[in-house]
């Protein structure tokens, strides 16, 4: 229930056997590897190794993707649930054959798939050049008349008119004057009024031609395409057949390519096998190695380590040897909770993991996680639909893979915390149950079926609010508490007691004088009978505390001045060092007890849109459309009120978690496990018995 | 005349105290998020300790929508019978009681990001100090919380001046 015990793991075994071994220990993925000091590294290049393994996956991912888009498999809703497949470890490395035909398949594949793409490129080159002939299919230009006339003939993509032309030409050379345009009649579906194009034949002497060309580029005249290959008709023809059979190649390409879908199975396990593979030169790096032996050295949690010696040794020539972690030695840090808290190690984990001389406090974190988390979301409808959901999945699918049965058994946990406080706000769907029973079964305004175990947080705020305020102080407390649980754990009992006491003493001092300006001299006359039990007791408390709170702050106070500054040297440095906690003591309590708020306006904001979309939902009064509409708004209204709430009850739950909570007495900086595994997507190994 | 005003004050308190923290929050939490968004774009794997920093600025925006739901429910304007008499000072000094939550709502969630924001580089170089990022970004929202702290004692007193 807490940090784990790392052991020191060193083996030592046979060059011979070394690939069996890190098959063995990849496998396993309990141990994580670390640079050996003593012996210097294996001989192989590791990059070059690296560098071609990844080719291979690259080649493979690459195939995979190109399949995945052309043929997409069909996934249901919940793929992402299925487990990876299992598989024996000599099974899965034994087969490098198989990986080996898997990678020729994926490099022939990607073959097609640029040959097919090449066509592409080829299909755009004849599109334009069947573009360009286009406009010439109805024309036969001429080009030569007489040795002393010459013809041009060409294009102007747009509409021009003879007396345009003739007057470019003879603005840029008034010295020729011989000069003759003739306009050729388009079809309509190759010319347009405005935007042309015209094609044209210009005659002219031979001696004057380059200028009337050059002045008639300048008006962006374009030649006509060469005859060599034929009348244009025929080109164009020529052209068509050819972007035909370019067509037909590429449908028969990627027929070809679809043929590679039954080879689906095998990509994928190349995949996880190369991957298994990248994984191992990695960690060869970090061996040490000999003539006759290679060394392994890491670290393993306890258990783990024992079984891995216990099979090692069994299956191998190897020796392993098991110590305790030395103090220069940098071991990770591993926890291990119970059903209850596990699911949160995550939580932890994404703060910092535990130092050497922190506690783990994932466990004593989890009760107020779930509580919060509940009043956060606060919706008795939302809870349920998130417990039966992750319930179900807990239930009915037997081999999750251990991540998301955690991520599962957090919201099946969080889920029932909501439903209490949503039962206890009253809210079910929002006001559902009001809606429902004043719109479709006439029941009078003002009735509720499901009416609020305490009280509704939307309309008795002030009473909610005291209630996170006081839930507040008990984590913050908590927390205080496990400050004085870690000075104990590390042997400083008189910290321990110096570092609870005095808080406790000076907050419970000044809780009552902060309270009292929130709280209600008189609770509503509809106040429910548990919400009025807890009032009253609070209440009783308070008054009575009130009564005394001056003597206990004033005491408080002493113990703070008295004991906060006692690491600092001096008669000064001592007092000075109470009167800063003092101070830090006041302005912290108060904006970490207020930040507590957030409970109650987080759990308000679900409530409040979750009754506006079910006023939404009865606006419409047609008595036909009435149900139908109801029930789609219902729908879509509560399932984007549940996102943004969901998340926003799992941030701020986090939150006060990190800021208010850990803040106390956690240190955090504990290096993370990284066991040596494959990193695998399709496949995880079979657990030997 | 004098109700109406009264309550025309007594909303615009509200709905200032809510939007003005609503949009400094927003601004801050988008400001830290970009800065988050580089650092996750590296090493994904700092996703959480960036996301807290980024929560940070959001809480004003709670804070105000607190506010904006004790000034309407104090003032009996929501919840109430709907039978409420101010006269206009009354409501404007309701209106006064929010102002607190709504300027210091906004600016400090903006200061507050921009510490966030600079304690999102503490991450991204020293993954084991964030902590400390959290720490100075969370000292900015003391203000808000003094902030907090006023309107509420301010419309606490006001409930119990004008019920009287």
């Amino acid at each position: 229930m807490a940090k784990c015990k790392v052991k020191a793991v060193r083996l030592v075994s046979p060059l011979s056997q070394k690939a069996e071994v890190l098959n063995f220990l990849q496998a396993k993925g309990t141990m994580e590897i670390r640079q050996e000091t003593a012996l210097s590294p294996p001989p192989t290049d590791p990059d070059a190794e690296r560098a071609t393994l990844k080719e291979a996956l690259g080649a493979i991912e690459k195939a995979t993707a190109e399949l995945d888009a052309r043929a997409p498999e069909k996934k249901g809703l919940l793929s992402m649930l299925e487990p990876r497949e299992e598989v024996e470890e000599t099974a899965f490395f034994g087969e490098k054959a198989r990986a080996e035909a898997a990678l020729e398949t994926a490099k022939t594949l990607l073959e097609l798939v640029k040959q097919e793409a090449d066509l592409g490129v080829e299909r755009t080159r004849l599109q334009t050049k069947l573009d360009l002939l286009e406009p010439w299919k109805t024309v036969s230009p001429v080009t030569r008349v007489s040795p002393r006339v010459s013809a041009v003939t060409g294009l102007i993509r747009r509409n021009v008119t003879r007396e345009e032309i003739l007057s470019a030409v003879a603005r840029d050379y008034p010295e020729i004057e011989a000069v003759e345009v003739e306009l050729y009649d388009l079809p309509s579906d190759i010319t347009d009024p405005v935007a042309g194009p015209t094609i044209l034949t210009a005659y002219c002497l031979t001696d004057d031609a380059e200028e009337v060309e050059t002045s008639l580029k300048n008006f962006g005249f374009v030649n006509a395409p060469g005859t060599d290959a034929g009348p244009y008709a025929e080109q164009a023809a020529a052209v068509e057949a050819a972007l035909a059979e370019n067509e037909a190649q590429k449908e028969k390409l990627g027929d070809e390519i679809l043929s590679f879908a039954s080879a689906r199975a095998d990509l994928r396990f190349a995949a996880d096998y190369y991957t298994a593979l990248i994984g191992q030169v990695d960690a060869s790096s970090l061996l040490g190695q000999t003539e006759r032996v290679f060394v392994v050295t890491g670290f393993a949690e306890g258990k783990d380590a024992e079984k891995l010696k216990k099979q090692a040794e069994k299956r191998f020539d190897a020796a392993v040897e098991l110590t305790d972690p030395g103090p220069d030695d940098d071991p990770p840090v591993i926890l291990k909770n119970g059903f209850f808290s596990a699911p949160l190690q995550n939580i932890t984990g994404m703060y910092s993991l535990p130092s050497k001389t922190d506690i783990d406090p994932t466990s004593f974190m989890s009760f107020f996680y779930y509580l919060f988390f509940g009043m956060m979301l606060s919706d008795a409808g939302y809870g349920l639909v998130i417990a039966l959901a992750t319930g179900g999945v807990l239930l009915f699918k037997k081999n999750l893979e251990p991540k998301m049965k955690n991520t599962m058994k957090m919201y099946l946990f969080c889920g029932l915390s909501t439903v209490f406080w949503g039962a206890m706000y009253g809210s079910w769907f929002g006001d559902a149950p009001a809606v429902i029973a004043r719109e479709f079964f006439h029941a009078p305004a003002g009735f509720n079926p499901m009416p609020p175990i305490w009280t509704d947080a939307v309309t008795d705020t002030m009473n909610v609010l005291i209630m996170c305020f006081i839930l507040g102080l008990a984590h913050l407390f908590w927390g205080v508490c496990m400050k004085g649980y870690t000075d104990l754990k590390n042997g400083r009992k008189l910290d321990a007691v110096f570092d609870t006491i005095p808080t406790f003493v000076t907050v419970i001092g000044i809780a009552p004088i902060f309270f009292g300006l929130f709280v209600q001299d008189h609770i509503p006359e509809n106040y429910p009978a548990l919400g009025r039990f807890l009032y009253n007791i609070f209440m009783a408390v308070h008054t009575s505390l009130s009564q005394v709170n001056m003597y206990i702050l004033i005491a408080g106070l002493a113990l703070v001045i008295c004991t906060a500054g006692r690491h600092s040297k001096g008669i000064v440095g001592k007092v000075g060092g109470g009167l800063y906690e003092v101070y830090s003591l006041f302005s912290g309590y108060l904006g970490d007890v207020l930040s507590y708020a957030r409970l109650l306006a987080l759990g308000m904001a679900t409530g409040v849109i979750g009754q506006v979309m079910n006023m939404l939902g009865t606006l419409p009064k047609n008595p036909v459309i009435k149900i139908p509409a109801f029930i789609l708004v219902f729908i879509a209204g509560h399932v984007a009120n549940l996102a943004i709430n969901l998340i926003g009850a799992y941030v701020h739950t986090n939150r006060l978690q990190y800021v208010e909570f850990f803040s106390k007495f956690y240190e955090g900086g504990g290096r993370a496990f990284v066991p040596f595994e494959a990193t695998t997507k399709y496949y995880r190994f079979k657990e030997e018995q | 005349m004098g109700n109406g005003l009264a309550i025309f004050f007594i909303i615009l308190g509200a709905v200032l105290a809510a939007g003005l923290s609503g949009m400094g929050s927003a601004r801050g939490t988008s400001l830290v998020g970009q800065a988050a968004a580089g650092v996750v774009s590296e090493d994904p794997s700092k996703f959480g300790k960036v996301l807290i920093l980024q929560v940070l600025p959001a809480t004003q925006g709670l804070y105000g929508l607190l506010i904006a739901i004790l000034t309407l429910s104090f003032s009996g304007v929501m919840g109430g019978n709907g039978n409420v008499h101010y006269e206009w000072y009354q409501g404007l000094a309701f209106f006064a009681a929010d102002l607190p939550m709504a300027v210091v709502g906004y600016f400090s969630a903006i200061h507050q990001a921009k510490a966030a924001a600079a304690g999102v580089g503490i991450v991204a170089k020293k993954p084991n100090e964030s902590g400390k990022a959290i720490t100075f970004a969370a000292l900015v929202e003391t203000y808000a919380i003094l902030a907090l702290l006023i309107s509420v004692l301010s419309l606490s007193a006001l409930q119990g001046m004008f019920a009287a």
